[in-house]
């Protein structure tokens, strides 16, 4: 069948006066051509542009060769001296155990820039981790919050959201929080949807002292998932934050790490980031 | 012949992309909200005759940086109440993203332009990498004007 309509299509001989046909036919496929030829180009220029936004969300070889990881890929060490040369504001690393959380922990005077900053300084859309202006730079706060964007494929903390399924939640409890003073177990106690406006966890000026108690019960009445015993109750938290949706949506996974310190509460103004 | 028109074509595509025009993905929001991160823009590199209000790309530290010229040769830029003045004319605001100019300056105002040069302002304000904080620049320094912008995201 095919073959026969191939050999209608192309006529044997041009019979005079068709030419005009031809040269009208001609032009017709030069501008299906150039214009499929810049659909093409432009989509190519779109997969591109996507290709660099997920490679600034890496976070960079000259960043992670300062790290040493034992054998059953924890990150033990890390060389803060020589990352604070390439970003001062590199505070701490943090990993949860087989997840794609494991990254370095920027802090700086406001919750704007690494939203849209690289662990380098460098402009990217996929921002970095960073704890809140709010909190103190050395995790000695009662209650800390990480932030960091929910990025498709799992980077950044696009992979948190598994945390709402229970076998995942039960199989990936512990984590590690390093500072350059301290090494931190963390034992994720809970995973929670909830919105921006959330004053239970984002006033981190009221809740950074003695209320963590009043979080954990929260946690204990509204969390998808929790694993929160008395023990918890003795403990820092920290709480890692991301977007799932436009709206204000976020996705909350809280660990508990150390003992409850003994600091006196300081004042602080920076806002919450309005999207992360 | 087909190795001719090879050639050919190479060198016209050359000429044309690498010499007239060039093509570069933007890496930073400094020109918001004219032109966001992650837009193609397109450039021109033969008009070395930079007016106010064109957009010109250059590069600083291996970086391909995208500002806007508010001023020419001899003329004296100022910051008053928050804002640019060129020879004591507020220039037009209707581009500008946000304010907060002269607070992260690294030079002096008023500031004279000098021959030969221009002074180029990001369209973000809060991106102070510009002649605020290098003063007016070298037209020889500047690589193209843009003449276009393709924006496959955050439209």
């Amino acid at each position: 069948m095919a073959q026969s309509y191939l050999t209608e299509a192309i006529p044997k001989k041009p019979e005079p006066g068709t030419k005009a046909v031809n040269i009208a036919a001609a032009i017709v496929d030069r501008i299906f051509i150039y214009f499929f030829a810049l659909i093409l180009l432009f989509c190519l220029y779109a997969i591109y542009d996507a290709l660099m936004v997920y490679r600034e969300a890496e976070v960079p070889v000259e960043v992670r060769r300062f790290t040493s990881k034992t054998e059953n890929d924890k990150t033990s060490e890390v060389d803060f001296t020589a990352l604070k040369n390439i970003n001062d504001e590199i505070i701490a690393w943090i990993q949860i155990d087989d997840t794609d959380v494991d990254f370095p922990v920027t802090y700086t005077d406001n919750n704007n820039f690494y939203l849209s900053h690289s662990y380098t300084k460098d402009y990217s859309l996929a921002g970095s981790i960073f704890l809140d202006a709010r909190n103190a730079a050395d995790f000695s706060d009662d209650y800390s919050v990480i932030y960091g964007h929910n990025m498709n494929g799992e980077m950044m903390f696009g992979s948190l959201f598994n945390f709402a399924d229970t076998d995942y939640f039960n199989s990936h409890q512990n984590g590690r929080l390093l500072t350059p003073d301290a090494k931190h177990e963390l034992k994720v106690i809970a995973a929670l949807k909830t919105d921006r406006a959330d004053g239970k966890i984002y006033s981190i000026q009221t809740l950074r002292k003695e209320h963590n108690a009043q979080i954990l019960d929260y946690l204990k009445q509204f969390a998808i998932q929790t694993r929160i015993d008395d023990t918890d109750y003795q403990k820092q938290i920290v709480a890692l934050s991301t977007c799932y949706d436009k709206d204000g949506g976020r996705m909350v996974i809280f660990a508990t790490y150390g003992e409850l310190p003994v600091t006196e509460p300081t004042s602080a103004t920076a806002e919450a980031p309005a999207e992360n | 012949m087909l190795l001719l028109k090879i050639i050919i074509v190479e060198a016209v595509i050359y000429i044309l992309f690498f010499q007239v025009f060039g093509l570069a993905r933007v890496k930073t929001n400094a020109m918001l909200p004219n032109i966001n991160g992650g837009d193609l823009a397109l450039f021109f590199h033969l008009d070395d005759n930079y007016e106010t209000d064109d957009v010109a790309t250059y590069i600083k530290d291996g970086k391909r940086l995208f500002s806007r010229v508010i001023a020419k040769a001899g003329d004296v830029v100022s910051v008053r109440e928050g804002q640019f003045f060129v020879n004591d004319r507020p220039i037009d605001s209707m581009k500008i993203f946000t304010g907060e100019i002269g607070e992260k300056s690294g030079i002096k105002f008023p500031y004279r332009v000098g021959d030969n040069e221009v002074f180029i302002v990001n369209d973000n304000r809060d991106e102070p990498a510009d002649s605020r904080k290098f003063g007016s620049i070298d037209i020889r320094e500047l690589d193209g004007k843009v003449i276009g912008i393709v924006r496959t995201r955050g439209i």
